[in-house]
């Protein structure tokens, strides 16, 4: 049993899949905005699996993982105590914004030149976009685990196939883990996820920036992606039944992932496995 | 007494000459290079190199101590393979955007013959600092034959296990073992 959680596919596949059914499965009927706490626990239950519980020296990837923690009680506390959307927003922006250059301090600082600074503004940028447009659809639950399924598994994809296995794995995880979620929207009628919304948006980018400073992502695989969020809101006919708008927003939100794989898959052609 | 006296001079002169090259020494990046080896997948035992390498020697044969302080820069890996090349950069691996260098730094010279010392320190990899042993042999110092510039030159290898530095992607399937062969010249400073 532990050998089989050697398997990144166990690792990155299964263990965050059934994390999340449980986490959902307790929560649905009792605190139904909680259900969606397990795609944030299901990432850290994967990053515990890749990385154990050793956090020195304090790499970036370490600091996502703890950033994961850490976002989890920033969503809760900012739902419990922050009334005024204003004010909640920006607190989350400035956090966010704060949480990147966090992670890439170190590098930022060895960078020369203009490339510091179009990281920086860029990275600042990418991780704010998520978390601006993922809290435009955290009351939907439909929309917004839709879009962290698709950037999970993109952010992953491009991670994957261009760069870093390690980065992939935690994206991944997180598609995982709300492709789990998405069945309990889609066949539960789960409406609420306004705790998944602001640390899975600020993970994915964060994995994705951090992918693309660390571990030389293409930078338009990750300008490919932005839009999952945006797209998320498009209309599907209400009179579908929810299984089948759920079935739509996917096929829908995937595109960009489509896209974003090929790009990368057009640059690297031969595996050095 | 005549025999005395060449005895004497013989002493002296071999002094002088061995401790002429009692000093500290920069590492020629030229002719310097750390190749690594590592089992893929049992199958083979795949070897690579790192292309940048700088650091210090000091070294008194006559009095038998030494220094080693070596820094590889861990981007300039090279197996053949770009993408490969990338993969290894990448925190899967060396993660060499956040740690740039591999170090080596000697805190105990044991020398175990005229040429062959045994160089106990530290070894950083990823931030990660573990002591490491590097045995050094075919240690010969003398003039380069081109330049005419006293220099020093010796072979040295370490082995350790990736996994005690947090290197754990791949595993078991790529080896944990890993060895690092050096080649070293260092001209007189």
């Amino acid at each position: 049993m532990i050998e089989l959680l050697r398997y990144p596919e166990v690792q990155s596949g299964v263990v965050p899949f059934i994390v999340s059914i449980i986490v959902a499965f307790i929560f649905r009927s009792r605190k139904p905005a909680w259900a969606c706490i397990g795609v944030v626990l299901a990432f850290i239950s994967t990053a515990l699996l890749l990385n154990g519980f050793t956090f020195l020296p304090l790499s970036g990837t370490r600091k996502i993982i703890l950033a994961g923690m850490l976002l989890l009680i920033i969503a809760g506390f900012s739902e419990a105590y922050l009334a005024n959307w204003r004010y909640r927003l920006a607190m989350l922006v400035v956090i966010s914004g704060l949480l990147f250059l966090w992670v890439v301090w170190p590098v930022l600082l060895r960078m020369e030149g203009s490339v510091k600074w179009l990281i920086a503004a860029g990275g600042v940028s990418y991780v704010i976009w998520h978390t601006i447009w993922l809290d435009s659809i955290r009351k939907n639950a439909m929309q917004s685990t839709a879009s962290v399924f698709a950037l999970g598994l993109g952010t992953g994809g491009v991670a994957i196939f261009g760069a870093s296995a390690l980065y992939g794995q935690l994206s991944i995880s997180m598609g995982a883990a709300a492709g789990a979620l998405l069945l309990f929207v889609a066949f539960s009628e789960l409406k609420s996820n306004t705790f998944l919304t602001y640390p899975a948006g600020v993970l994915t980018s964060l994995l994705g920036m951090a992918t693309l400073v660390f571990a030389d992502l293409p930078w338009y695989a990750l300008v490919l992606l932005a839009p999952i969020p945006v797209i998320a809101r498009v209309p599907v006919p209400a009179s579908y039944p929810v299984w089948i708008r759920a079935g739509l927003l996917v096929l829908i939100v995937m595109l960009p992932v489509v896209l974003a794989l090929l790009s990368v898959g057009n640059v690297e052609d031969d595996s050095p496995y | 007494m005549r025999s005395l006296l060449i005895v004497l001079f013989g002493f002296i002169v071999s002094h002088f000459t061995v401790s002429a090259y009692a000093a500290s020494y920069t590492i020629d990046p030229a002719h310097t290079y750390p190749y690594f080896e590592i089992n893929h997948l049992g199958f083979s035992t795949m070897r690579g190199r790192f292309d940048k390498t700088s650091g210090k020697l000091t070294m008194d044969l006559a009095k038998k101590t030494g220094s080693v302080d070596i820094t590889i820069e861990a981007a300039s890996i090279s197996t053949a393979h770009a993408k490969r090349d990338k993969h290894l950069r990448s925190p899967d691996f060396l993660n060499a955007a956040e740690y740039p260098t591999i170090t080596f730094k000697s805190s105990k010279v044991t020398f175990t013959s005229d040429t062959t010392i045994t160089v106990v320190g530290d070894l950083t990899i990823t931030g990660v600092t573990k002591p490491a042993t590097l045995m050094v042999t075919n240690i010969v110092c003398g003039n380069n034959p081109y330049n005419k510039k006293p220099q020093c030159g010796f072979d040295a290898h370490t082995s350790f296990k990736r996994s005690d530095f947090g290197l754990k992607y791949g595993l078991p399937g790529i080896g944990d073992e890993m060895k690092i062969n050096f080649e070293v010249e260092a001209y007189k400073d």
